[in-house]
């Protein structure tokens, strides 16, 4: 498995969000490498393999991104918008998760392409079986399009 | 036609004495054609001027008499078939005239009327020397005549006394002598007496023969001595029964009684003759109105030897006279009495004859109006249209006219009249003098005049009022208004002013120009230059004024003008009227208007201004009044939407702090409930009972924050969200519920009783917000059990028709009063609208009276939450939803009772 296949991003600006959801990762044995960015800006470069994030073989382009919606720089609905305009990487699964139940914000994410809108659950013990379904589902069962095609 | 009988009269008169009798007929024949000529012309002239049929009335009778005449003429010569030349010329003549005059009827007559005036005049003239010399000859032979008969009439009787004498004096001596002579004297005599017999057979042939005059002789005592046809006709008599009898049985018993027949007799012996009217009675005993000649009969010595009388009825002509005299009278009567005035008027004007009703209308005496004409007195401005009308009479163009004009009255007052003239032309068709009627119509025409100027008054007022009421702005107004009064007043100018007083400045508001006056609109102007004393001073003056009745008002009284309009019209200016304007008891302005003209304004005018700057007033009050109410509710409204954008505002924050609540509080709850959990699960070998129950209670601290931050949302959101109401069955929303809650209820046991029937009714609601209800209802009615009892819950629904009136006062309810606008229950219908209720029963610990209006609150909790958990909010989520579905929520508790719920909903109609 190539670190590109194998690349999930992840684009969460809370450290501690970030900790639980690496060890629900880890307790989930998702095989996966998550890389996490703080930022949509960051996203947004690592997408395009711009500035520090243009070596593509240590900074692959990624199987799934798990993406939150408010972030710092630029809006996890702005780095939505973006993607799904660039030839190469429209197809890219994204799934978002935020915090926001509000209707509003679901609506939106699936306007702009979201494949998918969970809500980042209090309890771990949810969040643990939210990653377990997401690794079944999104990295498993389901049959990607090759990102590269346009 | 009087002298044409005078004419007969005398006729007859001379008849005793006449021979030549076809001479005498026709000169008398002649003289009557004449006559009647001039009074067929006459009566023919008056009726072509007037064309009144009245005036053909002696033309028929002339033509009557004509007929007469000529037939008289013509029975009497056939009676003496001498065959006179002068009778030929005269027949000739005669016919000829009668041909002329009975030429066609009145109408031909008048269209003939110049060529057979022609023919006559010819006619005339060449009769005229014939008459003349008729006249000579008759005269000439008169007195041949006379003399002869005399001298028959003395000789006879000379001879007769001389033979008489002879005879005795000389019988013896030459009785064969005179015998001779006697014969030759017998013979003689015989001759004359023959001579005389055959004029008297004459004589009593005409008197015979004339009909028409009672002639009849008297002798000396006045007993009758011969009697004509004319006198059997006339008197009744024959002759057998009347020759003999005293002439007195003629007469009336006064007259009798009088000794007027004696008297008549004395006086005609006395003077030669005796002639009067008189009545006279007939033998039936009528009377009749006689024409009376008497002429005494005197022999060659001198002595009375009778008398002739000649009498003629002529009651017919008195009667016509009284008629014509009376008519005369009536016509006098009508002239000087009628009720309009009435005048002849000189074809240059001057009055001719007027009557008194005329000399009352116009003011003056009958001298001095004679001594003016109608231009003296007419009214300027009506003279040239009458005088129009002269022309055009004067010109034949029209026959009358009739006009309303005014005359100035001696006393200069002004009067209307109604004029109606016409022209009376002389025979030759020129003008002759005009017949005016004058009908005084100043009373009608002042009716008119108030009439009309008060309908305008009011239809200026009426339209001022339409205008104030549909005009947006004061400005709009006041010149709708000035326009308006400039159809009834002239000015050249009129405005408004408004006072500033505390500014000391005045406004024009609106202004009205015509002509070159400088335009002041909307012009700011000192206060002084009005001058307010002097404004008031005009109010009093007017009420002063209305007092009176002048019809042009003295505006002396001003010592000057204001100084606006000094400036305004300067020397040209000629009138003005300034009028305050009060709004209510407030003195606000003027209205004025002036004009270059003197004495431009009357009484009229003044009271139309001062009822316009009335209206004017009040609509500068009403307007004001407007505008201030237009500029509060303009605050009110400002305010109103600085309000709204705060609240706006705070309701933006909140829906931020709403969703920042949702998003921010969450995360350091997922890391508390999150990390205190990897403690205990990664770290529990490290740590003691004690720390892996702090652990523990962190991570169900961290869970109950996110449960309440779940429902405040739930709870915030269904204020913001759009409700849009559709009907809902209550029964299929209440299974779902069940369903979703199935876990919960199956664990506590839960006994749920559903009453079907009811619950097949649909209300009208948000479907998402009732599940959210009645969920909240639900998980509540199993929540407050005690724990060693079953929970049962029990649903039930029921139509009411009643409403927030007369629900019971027990109990707890908590239906806002108000609406939101678009629901059905804010509508008229309101009282009878059907609502469902929905009944949820439980058999819980039961709510105490008191607390049962405080548990519908946000975070009001009855119990502790160890006893009952919860967070207050799940009855605030239930009122809250329901009211804004436009229902109602109350309780029905008791403690240790259980309670019942319910929700109110309108009832959604079958759909049609």
């Amino acid at each position: 498995m190539s670190i590109a296949e194998n690349t999930i991003l992840l684009v969460e600006d809370d450290p501690n969000d970030v900790l639980l959801i690496q060890r629900a990762f880890r307790k989930a044995n998702v095989k996966h490498h998550l890389l996490v960015l703080e930022d949509g800006e960051a996203a947004v470069l690592y997408l395009s393999g711009k500035d520090r994030y243009q070596d593509r073989d240590r900074y692959p382009l990624p199987r799934l991104m798990l993406l939150d919606i408010r972030l710092p720089r630029k809006s996890g609905f702005e780095v939505l918008t973006w993607l799904r305009q660039q030839p190469g990487l429209k197809r890219l699964p994204v799934v978002v998760l935020a915090s926001s139940t509000e209707n509003g914000d679901i609506k939106q994410a699936y306007n702009l392409g979201a494949n998918s809108y969970l809500v980042k659950p209090v309890a771990f013990d949810v969040l643990l079986e939210m990653v377990k379904t997401l690794n079944l589902y999104w990295l498993l069962f389901n049959e990607k399009s090759r990102v590269e095609d346009n | 036609m009087t002298l044409l009988r005078v004419a007969q009269e005398k006729f007859k008169h001379k008849l005793p004495r006449a021979f030549a009798l076809p001479l005498r007929l026709m000169l008398i024949l002649a003289g009557v054609l004449l006559w009647q000529l001039g009074d067929m012309k006459t009566g023919r002239c008056e009726y072509i001027v007037t064309s009144n049929k009245n005036f053909l009335e002696p033309y028929r009778q002339a033509s009557t008499s004509i007929d007469w005449a000529f037939n008289d003429a013509s029975r009497l010569i056939s009676h003496n078939p001498t065959k006179n030349p002068h009778f030929t010329r005269w027949q000739c003549y005669v016919q000829q005239i009668i041909y002329l005059s009975k030429q066609g009827g009145a109408d031909q007559a008048y269209t003939t009327n110049a060529q057979s005036k022609q023919r006559i005049d010819t006619i005339r003239g060449q009769v005229a020397p014939l008459i003349q010399t008729e006249h000579r000859q008759r005269l000439a032979q008169t007195q041949i005549g006379k003399n002869i008969t005399w001298l028959v009439i003395g000789s006879s009787i000379s001879l007769t006394i001389g033979v008489a004498t002879l005879i005795l004096f000389f019988t013896r001596r030459q009785l064969m002598a005179v015998s001779e002579n006697y014969r030759h004297a017998l013979a003689s005599y015989q001759e004359q007496t023959k001579a005389l017999r055959e004029s008297e057979e004459l004589k009593s042939l005409l008197v015979e023969g004339v009909k028409d005059y009672a002639i009849f002789m008297l002798d000396p005592n006045g007993y009758i001595v011969s009697w004509n046809a004319g006198a059997e006709r006339i008197k009744g008599y024959r002759p057998e029964e009347i020759i003999g009898q005293h002439f007195s049985r003629f007469f009336t018993a006064e007259d009798i009684e009088q000794g007027k027949p004696e008297r008549e007799l004395q006086v005609a012996a006395a003077a030669g003759r005796f002639e009067e009217e008189g009545w006279r009675v007939r033998k039936d005993g009528s009377q009749f109105w006689a024409n009376v000649l008497i002429t005494a009969l005197r022999d060659k010595a001198g002595s009375l030897s009778g008398f002739a009388k000649v009498t003629r009825d002529i009651t017919e002509r008195k009667g016509a006279e009284e008629a014509l005299r009376e008519s005369e009278q009536r016509f006098r009567a009508t002239f000087e009495q009628a009720a309009v005035g009435i005048a002849h008027v000189s074809t240059d004007g001057q009055w001719l004859m007027v009557n008194q009703k005329l000399c009352d209308i116009v003011g003056y005496t009958r001298e001095e109006l004679l001594k003016l004409t109608f231009q003296d007195i007419t009214y300027p401005d009506d003279l040239d249209s009458d005088l129009a009308y002269v022309r055009k009479v004067l010109a034949d163009e029209i026959q009358a006219y009739s006009m309303e004009k005014r005359y100035i009255r001696k006393d200069a007052s002004l009067i209307w009249i109604n004029l109606t003239v016409s022209l009376v032309r002389e025979p030759l068709g020129e003008p002759k003098y005009f017949i005016s009627v004058i009908e005084d119509i100043n009373n009608r025409k002042q009716a008119e005049l108030a009439l009309h100027s008060s309908t305008q008054r009011l239809e200026t007022l009426q339209q001022i009022d339409r205008t104030i009421l549909a005009a947006q702005s004061l400005k709009e107004i006041v010149h709708a208004a000035l326009s308006r009064m400039s159809r009834f007043v002239f000015s050249e100018q009129s405005f408004v002013v408004l006072f500033d007083f505390e500014n000391s400045e005045a406004h024009v508001v609106a202004e009205k120009l015509t002509g070159n006056w400088q335009l002041l609109q909307n012009a700011t102007l000192p206060i002084t230059d009005f001058i307010p004393a002097e404004v008031l001073k005009v109010k009093t003056e007017q009420e002063k004024l209305e007092n009176e009745e002048s019809d042009v008002l003295p505006f002396a009284f001003f010592l000057d003008y204001p100084p606006i309009l000094q400036r305004q019209g300067g020397e040209g200016m000629g009138s003005y009227i300034s009028l305050p304007l009060f709004a209510g008891e407030e003195f606000i302005g003027e209205l004025i208007l002036a004009t270059s003209q003197r004495a431009a304004f009357n009484s009229q005018h003044l009271q139309i201004v001062s009822e316009v700057a009335n209206q004017i007033a009040i609509a500068i009050h009403q307007a004001q009044l407007r505008e201030q109410l237009q500029r509060k509710a303009a605050e009110l409204e400002q305010r109103v939407a600085e309000r709204t954008a705060e609240l706006q505002e705070a309701n933006a924050e909140l829906e931020a702090f709403a969703y920042s609540v949702s998003h921010d509080l969450r995360a350091p709850l997922r890391a508390m409930q999150g990390f205190s959990q990897a403690l205990l699960e990664d770290y529990a070998d490290q740590m003691d009972s004690l720390g892996q129950e702090y652990a523990q209670r962190i991570s169900g601290a961290a869970q109950r924050m996110e449960t309440l931050i779940q429902e405040l949302l739930a709870y915030s959101s269904l204020g913001r969200t759009e409700m849009k109401l559709q009907p809902v069955n209550l029964a299929s929303v209440v299974r779902y519920v069940i369903t979703q809650i199935e876990d919960e209820f199956r664990e506590r046991q839960v006994l749920v009783t559903l009453e079907e029937e009811g619950l097949q009714m649909s209300v009208l609601a948000h479907r998402t917000t009732l599940v959210q209800v009645i969920t909240n209802l639900l998980t509540n009615a199993v929540k407050f059990v005690a724990s060693d009892v079953q929970p049962q819950v029990r649903l039930w629904a029921e139509e009411r028709y009643d409403n927030l009136l007369n629900s019971s006062a027990e109990e707890v309810q908590t239906g806002r009063e108000e609406l939101p606008p678009n629901h059905p229950k804010s509508s008229s219908a309101f009282l009878n609208f059907n609502m469902v209720r929905l009944w949820i029963e439980d058999n819980g610990i039961g709510i105490n009276l008191e607390h049962q209006d405080r548990i519908f609150r946000v975070f009001e909790r009855l119990h502790g939450i160890e006893t009952y958990p919860g967070n207050g909010i799940g009855l605030a989520i239930v009122r809250k939803g329901i009211e804004r579905m436009g229902g109602r929520v109350g309780v029905h508790s008791e403690v240790a009772q259980g309670s019942r719920f319910w929700i109110e909903l309108p009832k959604a109609e079958k759909q049609k």
